[in-house]
């Protein structure tokens, strides 16, 4: 049994870094093709490749073993008897021997190594935003009627806060400062966050940049995060009936900002590039054209990964197997 | 900026005890507070001198025990909390967690949002409801 997770772990680990660059080397190239997607179809794309060195190399691992899955279910033959027997097999039933090779395990493990330990940073980092976000929700109050938490502080603050369990925070503040229709805007875009998920997407290719280079990373999740920031303007332009009103609240509440602080933050973060682009988009009422609305649907990509899986599974099997025992035997 | 420690369940709830109450002993807080978690008094104490030796609260003798009151109150540490997270998500800390309707760390100038604003007021020249349709 240890070839096998041996075999796992070299063939995860070297198809996610071939993953992350051939999506680094499209990114880099397409990067300026992507403003002419809707923001929705651009936040649906940029998600998938920055998930691609996860998803990629679990989808290959799982068209490499499925041969010996199904026949394990008894729903076809024994594939291995079928081989001609000149190289190992990738398979369950008749496992692999151990590869000697310390070169091999060394480097794989390495490897996993290196992921760990920036995983385990990451997540230490989400446990102390979690603390943050379990903190504002204790001391704030949900009122009757409202579907946001009330943070009674006179200060401004607009937020969705929590991964898992998202909640909108307004503070006493803003709904002081704030008219009717300025604070449906702002609900609604906070909505939309909510349903999105939109922290947990970003937690997850923050998560996975550990396979591309810093500033790839860095890249994508800004591109991304501003993504998700102009599907909840055009979802909060929809629910109020107003782009130009979603534009001038941003704008509003970013005025109202600098009253709460006497020193600005150092940034390191997106959002401040966003505003703009947020704005313009919202404004740019040729945009709404501009934007590819061609036949990308939601479910093509699982839908055409489901078809080459059942077509190719065996093939694939065979070329990983060959080139893995040829490689590493 | 002066760092303000983030509290523990526990101590939020003995916080927000005090504040409701405006004073009180290890006694009357273990009534209102440890009694439904099942916790002893000697815990309910050990928060009261935790919040204590963290600047949020004072005690004072009276008699034989000590009776406790906030020191801060709740809008002015929440603010202070507020200030924490902000410094936090400008530094990259919490971001992935908090989506901020605007730029809550305000590296935007001034001047750029009088620009956004001459941008949005000749778009509403022209369209003065900005529909969408």
């Amino acid at each position: 049994m240890p070839g096998i997770f041996q075999s796992m772990l070299v063939i995860f680990s070297v198809a996610s870094l071939l993953t992350a660059v051939a999506v680094q080397l499209f990114y880099l190239g397409a990067r300026c093709c992507f403003t002419y997607l809707s923001p929705v179809r651009r936040a649906r794309l940029l998600f998938l490749l920055g998930s691609a060195p996860l998803a990629v190399p679990l989808l290959l691992l799982m068209l490499v073993f499925i041969p010996s899955i199904l026949t394990w279910a008894g729903l076809v033959p024994d594939h291995c008897l079928a081989h001609d027997d000149h190289h190992g097999h990738l398979c369950f039933i008749h496992p692999p021997a151990f590869i000697r090779n310390p070169w091999v395990t060394v480097i794989a493990l390495l490897l996993v190594a290196i992921v760990v330990l920036r995983w385990i940073r990451g997540f230490a980092e989400a446990y102390q935003a979690r603390t943050w976000s379990r903190l504002f929700q204790r001391n704030s109050h949900r009122a009757p009627g409202r579907c946001y938490r009330l943070v009674d502080v006179d200060r401004v603050l607009a937020c969705s806060i929590g991964m898992f369990r998202p909640e909108i925070l307004i503070s006493r503040g803003l709904e002081d400062r704030l008219s009717t229709e300025e604070l449906e805007v702002v609900i609604a875009h906070e909505r939309a966050h909510v349903e999105r998920r939109d922290a947990l997407k970003l937690f997850i290719v923050k998560m996975l940049g550990v396979f591309f280079l810093p500033q790839v990373s860095k890249a994508l999740l800004s591109d991304l995060a501003l993504a998700g920031e102009q599907v909840c303007d055009q979802q909060a332009s929809r629910e109020t009936g107003s782009s130009i009103r979603v534009a001038k609240t941003i704008v509003k509440v970013q005025k109202l900002l600098p009253e709460q602080s006497e020193d600005p933050l150092p940034a390191v973060h997106f959002s401040h590039v966003h505003i703009v682009q947020r704005v313009t988009s919202l404004l740019d009422q040729r945009s709404r054209g501009r934007f590819y609305h061609g036949m990308l649907p939601k479910y093509l990509l699982p839908g055409a990964t489901m078809l080459f899986l059942l077509v190719y599974y065996e093939p694939i099997h065979h070329y990983v197997e060959d080139l893995y025992f040829a490689l590493f035997q | 900026m002066e760092k303000i420690p983030v509290l523990g369940e526990l101590e939020q709830e003995v916080l927000a005890h005090l504040w409701k109450c405006r004073e009180g002993a290890v006694k009357s807080v273990h009534q209102a507070v440890g009694k439904k978690r099942r916790i002893s008094p000697n815990t309910i104490h050990s928060a009261l001198e935790r919040l204590r030796k963290k600047g949020l609260l004072v005690r004072e003798k009276v008699s034989h025990a000590y009776v406790y009151r906030p020191a801060i109150e709740r809008s002015e540490l929440l603010g202070k909390w507020l200030n924490e997270m902000i410094s936090l998500y400008g530094g990259g800390k919490v971001e992935i967690m908090v989506s901020a309707f605007a730029d809550l760390t305000r590296t935007i100038g001034a001047s750029e949002l009088e620009r956004l604003e001459a941008m949005i007021l000749n778009v509403e020249k022209d369209d003065p409801r900005g529909d969408v349709s």
